[in-house]
């Protein structure tokens, strides 16, 4: 029999759960990456907000419509002779008083550009949590962990992405001189060889790094726990030492979380 | 690569001369936008064009010449040309990694400066992008015109592209005045300009000077 007992229903599980989403703070992420035939330079940031908690004994906590709200930013470096026709101006003889001018062929070098993309969106996903209690630090923690990473569905997004890169590169290229002729064809070479599923491939484990692992703390409390305040100099505070603490959830007429302390 | 600026020679740049007179002609290639010609050159640095006394016995000729970049020289190809009163020398750099060049040249009854066009130069410019090009003369004769380079229709097809492109337009410079004054082109197209007779002008888009500068010195 434990010494102290708390119990809280799903109601006011959804309560800490939300306070715990605003609280957690996930550390941006950056790397590199294949998008298609082209290299991406990448950082990205996340949060997460709304869900509705259910609790399931043992000890799951299952989280349904959870918002994933993320920024991600690529810059694509993009060997433009990768993919447009070699160009040259041809040789002009232009007819002058002093006999025709004529002027060789000059050959154009495509440059290799760098397409910045910056895209935010939010993605909805349902995850079973487990119940982790330790002691770290003197603090007693109880909190709950993602058991596997979910399924994102990443199509329409990697849609919009596709589609601000198509913007994006057209928008770097306009300043290179001669690719007029050339621009539509070089933004459809762009936007075919990356496509969605490059996108989703790429953008899918940029956002399995914010919910691997992902752990909201609910509740935490020092190992320490005062019961009586100093009454004056010879009347010291009166502590207990919780020596153990252990979280599931139980059934009775309604799921509950339950928290059991030994003092 | 493709400002216009007749002072700084690019790859899509040709520079030419018409030499009317016999002689012997020393030339050389400058990396500086400034400088005094000839007089200090070294010897591997000059490069001599040769004008026959006898008139050629058909229609005048031209001559190309290539500047590249050897070590850390221009170095013009060939370096040694032999032509005839009336023919006429184009000078176009290697490839796009040939630096901004000057070509400077000295004869007997001649001297002509790319940084300074004069009578019986020549200098040409494909646009590469659309928009419409104010050009002045960064040496303040008052020269100047518009050059209106209009973007190609989305769907045009190869071969209209290649008839376009090969296809320019000439600009003839007489004094301080140039005909035409305002031309209408496409992207890619070539416009030649033809001194006839120049007070050492410069063909040079107006945004690449300080405001103010370009106009007629007085």
């Amino acid at each position: 029999m434990s010494d102290l007992l708390a119990a809280i229903d799903e109601t006011a599980a959804n309560t800490i759960l939300h306070d715990a989403e605003s609280a957690l703070s996930l550390p941006p992420q950056s790397g590199s990456g294949s998008l298609g035939p082209f290299t991406a330079a990448w950082s990205a940031s996340a949060s997460l907000t709304g869900g509705t908690v259910t609790l399931s004994a043992p000890n799951i906590v299952h989280f349904t419509n959870v918002d994933l709200n993320y920024s991600v930013s690529f810059s694509l470096s993009i060997d433009l002779n990768s993919i447009l026709p070699d160009f040259c101006l041809p040789q002009i003889c232009i007819p002058t008083p002093w006999g025709d001018i004529c002027t060789p062929q000059i050959c154009i070098s495509w440059p290799t550009i760098t397409v910045p993309v910056s895209h935010s969106g939010t993605v909805t996903f349902s995850a079973d949590f487990g119940i982790n209690v330790h002691l770290t630090g003197g603090q007693w923690f109880v909190d709950v962990v993602i058991l596997a990473i979910p399924s994102l569905s990443l199509d329409a997004e990697a849609a919009a992405i596709v589609a601000a890169l198509g913007l994006a590169a057209s928008a770097a290229m306009l300043a290179i001189p001669f690719i007029g002729p050339f621009l539509a064809l070089a933004v459809a070479a762009i936007t075919a060889l990356i496509g969605i599923a490059a996108v989703t491939g790429l953008l899918g484990p940029i956002l399995g790094l914010f919910l691997d692992g992902l752990t909201l703390t609910i509740y935490q409390q020092p190992q320490v726990f005062e019961v009586l305040p100093a009454g004056g100099p010879f009347d010291p505070q009166v502590n207990v030492l919780l020596n153990a603490v252990t979280a599931d959830v139980e059934v009775s007429d309604k799921n509950e979380l339950v928290l059991r302390v030994d003092v | 690569m493709t400002a216009l600026d007749s002072r700084f020679l690019q790859y899509t740049n040709c520079f030419g001369h018409r030499f009317v007179s016999p002689g012997l002609v020393r030339y050389r290639l400058s990396t500086l936008p400034t400088g005094t010609g000839l007089a200090h050159a070294a010897d591997a640095d000059v490069f001599t064009i040769e004008v026959a006394a006898e008139p050629a016995g058909q229609a005048a000729k031209q001559h190309g010449v290539t500047v590249r970049l050897e070590g850390r020289r221009l170095v013009a190809d060939p370096p040694k040309l032999r032509i005839h009163p009336h023919d006429v020398v184009i000078w176009t750099a290697e490839g796009a990694g040939t630096p901004p060049y000057s070509v400077l040249g000295q004869g007997e009854r001649l001297a002509f400066d790319s940084r300074a066009l004069t009578a019986g130069c020549l200098f040409s410019h494909p646009f590469g992008l659309p928009g419409a090009v104010r050009w002045t003369d960064a040496n303040g004769s008052g020269l100047g015109g518009e050059i209106v380079v209009a973007s190609h229709e989305p769907n045009v097809d190869a071969d209209h592209l290649q008839e376009r492109l090969s296809s320019g337009t000439l600009v003839t410079v007489r004094g301080t005045e140039a005909q035409p004054g305002r031309i209408e082109i496409f992207v890619g197209q070539t416009v030649l300009w033809l001194f006839e007779d120049a007070p050492g002008v410069t063909v040079t888009d107006s945004r690449l000077l300080p405001a103010g500068s370009g106009a007629p010195s007085g």
